[in-house]
């Protein structure tokens, strides 16, 4: 039943293969710990932007370059999981440039910082909505 | 290419994509901030690099929708052979 209806489904939609009707059809579902982890990010950028230029922003790019990390590994062995593991990864690039550059001794400028937050903030908004609306 | 030829190259260009919008006027601010010397050229071109970044988050958002809606039309189909089945 399952293999007539992925069938119908390739002809209806006009898929050019039936692996991409089956790899939908197939999909990780929703993980609550996926969803938590994008929403700690977006919540950490939101809340460091009004302490850019101070010390206490430090705490903030450490905490998203650590759960940014730790949702990529997550993402990473959940089999049929390939779009959410990608989107973890290239976040991650984002993220792991910001941390890095609070490791040197020179702290970096209010304005690149608070740019860098606002860019975490729409990318993990993003995130969120796809990720929020995988099947239950 | 200088800040200021990069500003005029932005001012030039019209886009209907949002994104595409979002990116320049982006793109534009950080120019500014760039000239202003409130940003230094490393954290400039990090900040660019992000835009491209962001463009790929974007896309690869997209293509996850795509497979959800996929999802869910698999799933409707499904209830509805099986509905007719039980019939």
């Amino acid at each position: 039943m399952r293999i007539l209806a992925i069938l119908m489904v390739s002809l209806l939609t006009g898929c050019s293969t039936v692996q991409g009707v089956w790899d939908a059809y197939f999909m990780a579902k929703f993980d609550v710990n996926e969803y938590q982890y994008i929403t700690r990010i977006r919540t950490h950028a939101q809340l460091g932007t009004p302490k850019c230029g101070t010390d206490a922003v430090v705490e903030h790019v450490k905490y998203i370059h650590v759960v940014s990390q730790e949702y990529k590994n997550y993402a990473e062995m959940i089999p049929r999981n390939e779009n959410s593991f990608q989107l973890a990864n290239t976040l991650t690039n984002i993220t792991d440039d910001f941390y890095k550059r609070y490791q040197g001794d020179k702290a970096p400028s209010a304005v690149y910082c608070k740019a860098k937050f606002a860019a975490i903030e729409r990318s993990a908004e993003n995130i969120q909505r796809v990720i929020g609306a995988k099947p239950r | 290419m200088k800040a200021q030829d990069i500003l005029d190259s932005i001012s030039g260009t019209k886009t209907d994509d949002p994104r595409m919008a979002q990116a320049a006027g982006l793109l534009a601010e950080y120019t500014k901030e760039f000239q202003a010397g409130r940003l230094s050229s490393e954290e400039y071109q990090e900040l660019v690099a992000d835009l491209q970044v962001e463009n790929l988050i974007y896309a690869q958002c997209d293509d996850l929708a795509a497979k959800e809606r996929l999802n869910s039309i698999c799933s409707a189909v499904l209830s509805a052979a099986s509905l007719l089945s039980s019939v």
